[in-house]
């Protein structure tokens, strides 16, 4: 900041023009282009314009948008891991019928899948 | 001029093209660092201000309206991607066979005479927030009031990118021209 107060005004003059000197031969040639888009006179002309007419499209709306569906989804599969649906299943025909926990010998099993390893115990004995 | 661009008059924008044109393109040239880049900022630019403006409330202040839609596009093109690099032929301006020969002709013979200009170059190698403070101070000669405005930051921050901007254009401008005369 001390620094930009010492800016000497010849200095910055002397830049000026010799920044000035350096860009003299570059000039705005493109007046027919800005002229055929503002005023087009084909069909073609209008189409471009149509093409190329600006939308301006803004990031932050849309990263809100996009950061609550993902929030959402998070939260839905949160819930859905903390409250499985272990009261519903399914039977060979494909059928959802409610499942039932027993308790046998201090453990606990579904009682379909017991009995069907007892048969299956008693059919290879 | 500006009374003739709100009734939508040719020859309002042809003037405002002539009067501001060249000034625009070559600062857009030190901040793009690109000469078709540049021109593509400058007709935009233009596209912009005749579209809108009715925006414009103070007419005295239509250059400084004008740089600033300016600065803002150059920013824009520092980090925008196009749909048409994609569809480069979605432009109004497509060249007939001679036009193209003449600009390119014109781009190589203004190519051929920057190679010995040492500042556009010292200038155009600086980091871009350096540049733009740089660029606007010295060759539009704004004072840092006006140029916080322009792009919207604190004048304090403006200061230090200045004398940052200016510790590093030394160098690179002793560098420039060393290499010049090597």
């Amino acid at each position: 900041m001390t620094e930009h107060k010492a800016v000497n005004p010849q200095e910055r003059q002397h830049i000026q023009k010799q920044l000035q000197s350096e860009l003299e031969y570059i000039y705005f040639q493109g007046h027919e282009q800005v002229i055929r888009q503002t005023h087009p006179v084909t069909w073609r002309s209008s189409l471009h314009m149509i093409w190329n007419y600006e939308l301006e499209w803004s990031w932050k709306p849309s990263g809100i948008i996009t950061a609550a569906a993902i929030s959402a989804l998070a939260i839905l599969l949160t819930i859905q891991q903390v409250n499985p649906p272990s009261t519903v299943g399914t039977e060979g025909n494909g059928t959802p019928e409610k499942r039932q926990l027993i308790d046998i010998g201090g453990n606990i099993y579904w009682q379909d899948a017991y009995e069907r390893a007892v048969k299956q115990y008693e059919i290879q004995n | 001029m500006v009374t003739g661009l709100k009734n939508r008059d040719e020859s309002a924008l042809r003037l405002l093209m002539n009067e501001y044109g060249d000034i625009l393109l070559r600062t857009a040239f030190l901040l793009v660092r690109d000469r078709q880049a540049a021109e593509e900022v400058v007709q935009d630019t233009f596209i912009q201000a005749y579209r809108h403006i009715d925006q414009l409330k103070q007419p005295d202040k239509l250059k400084s309206w004008l740089l600033q839609i300016m600065t803002n596009r150059c920013r824009m093109k520092q980090r925008t991607w196009s749909w048409r690099h994609i569809f480069p032929g979605g432009r109004a301006d497509d060249l007939t066979a001679d036009d193209e020969y003449a600009a390119s002709g014109a781009e190589e013979m203004v190519m051929k005479d920057l190679d010995s200009y040492a500042l556009v170059h010292a200038v155009q190698q600086l980091d871009y927030i350096y540049r733009e403070c740089i660029v606007l101070f010295y060759f539009q000669e704004m004072s840092i009031q006006e140029i916080a405005q322009q792009i919207e930051t604190r004048e304090n921050t403006i200061k230090s990118r200045l004398s940052r901007g200016r510790q590093q254009l030394r160098v690179l401008w002793e560098r420039e021209e060393l290499h010049d005369r090597a």
